[in-house]
């Protein structure tokens, strides 16, 4: 639970979703730590964070990058092509499904000859990961006269401020604001910040992927940083939720009613492992 | 604090009493099996026969379900404008039909005549099951079984005579 | 083979109190040592949180579970007060079409072999789909009703949809009884109601200050020693787990009541 401390620094006890969910269930074992919302995307966010930075650290036959909005796979150039194919279809394979949908542009570099089988590659990435081969580079021409028979986009080379880039991060989406009262068993959800223009009531929930910033009094839930960020913070003219939750931790209100009202704004973030309230 | 002083002085029926009557009556229709479909065709067919030996104001027709010592009873009142000048020649014919088919079961219902102010109240008193039954049956005959013994229909226009024959959803 | 005894508190109408009933027999069986589990079955309009007091803690809910975006142990929320007594909360963004009668059924087969030996189920308002699921798994039925006539005629309706999903017998609570009312002939008697629905009588619960109280505090009035509402449900209470106790008399004292016995004539 969170309490308001009359001096600064103004909060703290909190709870981590866990300790709640075990802590407010009933029955003895405690389950697994599980995080509060079912969070599909940031686990496969984390597991393909760990497959890129495997697959930049441990092998060189294979390194993947995020560019124009896709993937850019760097196949490596001299390594047996059946080795190079290899590596590839592990490192897909480790998060298989999650390619669905996404496009990408496959590397030669400056490999000598055009590999055998290659025309058949963007199909098989297609059917069986879902990835779509949108262009293939190489440096020698020969190569990509070979590409460009095949029917597919040929690239001469790519642009070297992009080779050099880490892997990319999505634009942020666009803050969503409304305005009116968001009232119990309304759910607002934004990938990015979401400011509410009035009050948010007990039993409704607002859910953003960055901040959330109510100018007006927040009653219900709101969960900041859904998709596992901690530095989301929760901002309200009038700070008296049910619950917050930011990535993966919970606060509730304290039991036995709620404190007075604050004066001022507050704002809830994550310090250390706990939610913190603050006031602006 | 006032509500019981006027009941006091005024002494209207508690509304308490006046809530268990409603609730009750209510209750009946919720709990007999009639579909107001159904109703509203027994309404049609009992003025249908009614018809032919009086004239009744049609709008004010009532047909509600009663209940008296746990069954349920069908209760008509139809006010009635005058009665038929050949009312006497049908009810021969209709005994006649009757005697012919040699069905007297029509057990089970009367007709309570002669209010003052003309109305007729046709009853029958059936089980729930039953209800439903006679509805049944009305739906699927063509020609409902239904008779109509005015006795002497011919008395003073206001009332009937007491009844003499039995009228009858069976 | 689970044993738990698993009931429907139920009304038709809205309002009558199912969800002040499910909460203080749930909080009066688990204070006699039952292991009570309560479910909230009317998604999207949840309350019994809030009766318990424990709307804060509420992580995950019904739909969660039957979604399966969590265990059913992770959902059900802990009393702080009785720790035999748990809720499994309805989900407050959902509609009731988020949950099946066989889902009910499943959960309630799991929480029985958790070795929950009384299932309460909040049945909510009407006679839809939130009905049939909350009646689905429930094996006995408890009608809530008031000495009022839409309250009376709704149950009426309950006692025969009950009947047709095979539950039959259900008991009657009748609920802010308000002694002086009856005693004026201003509102029908127990007697009345039970003539009417005729069926088995549990239990009176006079119309009591104490339980706006004990709502706006999440605090279930059967916690208070004092209140007569309290003493009315733990009487409920003892009478479920199978126990004699006469029905409770609401005799009208003071100066005020002998004024108005002797104005309208009542003895």
């Amino acid at each position: 639970m969170f309490k308001r401390q009359r001096k600064a620094p103004r909060s703290v006890t909190v709870e981590h979703a866990p300790d709640e969910a075990s802590s407010a269930p009933a029955l003895p074992e405690p389950e697994p730590a599980v995080a509060p919302e079912p969070a599909a995307e940031p686990e496969v966010a984390a597991a393909v964070a760990e497959v890129v930075a495997a697959a930049e650290q441990a092998t060189t036959l294979l390194r993947l990058k995020g560019w124009r909005g896709g993937l850019l796979l760097h196949l490596d150039a001299d390594a047996p092509w059946d080795d190079v194919l290899a590596a590839l279809h592990d490192k897909l394979d480790a998060v298989r499904d999650f390619w669905a949908g996404a496009t990408c542009t496959l590397d030669l570099g400056t490999r000598a000859a055009c590999p055998d089988g290659l025309g058949a590659l963007p199909a098989q990435l297609e059917e069986r990961y879902g990835l779509t081969v949108v262009a293939i580079a190489a440096a020698r021409d020969e190569v990509r006269e070979a590409i460009g028979a095949a029917g597919l986009e040929a690239l001469a080379e790519l642009e070297p401020a992009v080779l050099r880039a880490e892997p990319e991060v999505p634009p942020p989406p666009a803050p969503k604001y409304v305005k009116g009262t968001v009232r119990s068993g309304q759910v607002l959800e934004a990938d990015g910040h979401l400011i509410i223009m009035g009050d948010v009531n007990a039993g409704a929930e607002l859910r953003a992927g960055g901040d959330i910033m109510v100018f007006g009094t927040l009653r219900g839930m709101a969960h900041a940083g859904a998709s596992g960020d901690r530095g989301a913070v929760i901002v309200a003219l009038n700070l008296r939720p049910t619950q917050l939750r930011i990535a993966d931790l919970i606060a509730r209100a304290p039991d036995g009613g709620q404190p007075p009202l604050s004066k001022h704004p507050e704002r809830a973030e994550v310090r250390g492992q706990e939610i913190h309230i603050l006031s602006m | 604090m006032f509500a019981f002083l006027d009941r006091f002085l005024s002494r209207s029926e508690a509304s308490r009493d006046t809530a268990k009557n409603r609730l009750k009556l209510v209750l009946m229709q919720d709990r007999s099996v009639i579909p107001p479909a159904v109703l509203e065709r027994i309404r049609a067919e009992v003025l249908a026969v009614l018809h032919r030996y009086v004239e009744i104001d049609q709008g004010a027709l009532e047909l509600n379900l009663d209940r008296s010592e746990g069954s349920v009873a069908l209760l008509a009142s139809v006010p009635i404008v005058r009665v038929r000048e050949d009312a006497a020649q049908l009810l021969a014919e209709a005994v006649a039909a009757e005697a012919a088919t040699g069905d007297a079961s029509t057990t089970g219902a009367e007709l309570a005549g002669g209010d003052a102010d003309g109305a007729v109240e046709v009853a029958t008193v059936e089980t729930p099951d039953a209800v439903a039954g006679t509805a049944a049956e009305a739906e699927a005959s063509s020609e409902p079984a239904t008779e109509v013994a005015a006795g002497d229909a011919q008395a003073d226009e206001a009332s009937l005579a007491r009844p003499a024959g039995e009228a009858a959803l069976t | 083979m689970a044993t738990g005894r698993v009931i429907v508190v139920t009304s038709g109408k809205g309002g009558v109190g199912k969800t002040t009933t499910t909460a203080n027999l749930g909080m009066a069986l688990a204070t006699m040592g039952e292991k009570v589990a309560l479910i909230d079955a009317d998604i999207g309009l949840r309350n019994l949180d809030l009766i318990l007091g424990l709307e804060n803690r509420i992580v995950y809910d019904i739909v969660d579970v039957v979604e399966k975006r969590c265990k059913l142990r992770q959902a059900l929320i802990k009393d702080k007060r009785m720790p035999n007594l748990v809720l499994l909360p309805a989900a407050q963004t959902r509609d009731k079409s988020a949950v099946t009668p066989e889902q009910m059924k499943e959960l309630i087969a799991d929480l029985q072999s958790d070795g929950f030996g009384f299932i309460l189920i909040d049945c909510p308002a009407g006679i839809e789909q939130g009905f049939r699921n909350a009646t689905a798994g429930a094996t006995e039925a408890v009608i809530v009703t008031n000495p009022e006539v839409s309250a009376v005629r709704d149950a009426d309706r309950i006692v025969g949809l009950l009947e047709a999903a095979e539950l039959r017998n259900p008991s009657l609570i009748v609920n802010r009884l308000r002694p002086h009312l009856v005693k004026n002939e201003t509102m029908m008697s127990v007697e009345d109601v039970q003539e009417i629905l005729n069926i088995k009588l549990l239990g009176i619960v006079p119309d009591d200050e104490a339980i706006i109280n004990s709502s706006n505090r999440g605090e279930p009035v059967t916690l208070h020693e004092a209140a007569k509402s309290g003493q009315a449900y733990r009487n409920i209470a003892r009478r479920l787990r199978g126990e004699e106790v006469p029905f409770l008399q609401f005799d009208e004292g003071g100066l005020m009541g002998r004024i108005r016995r002797f104005l309208t004539g009542v003895r």
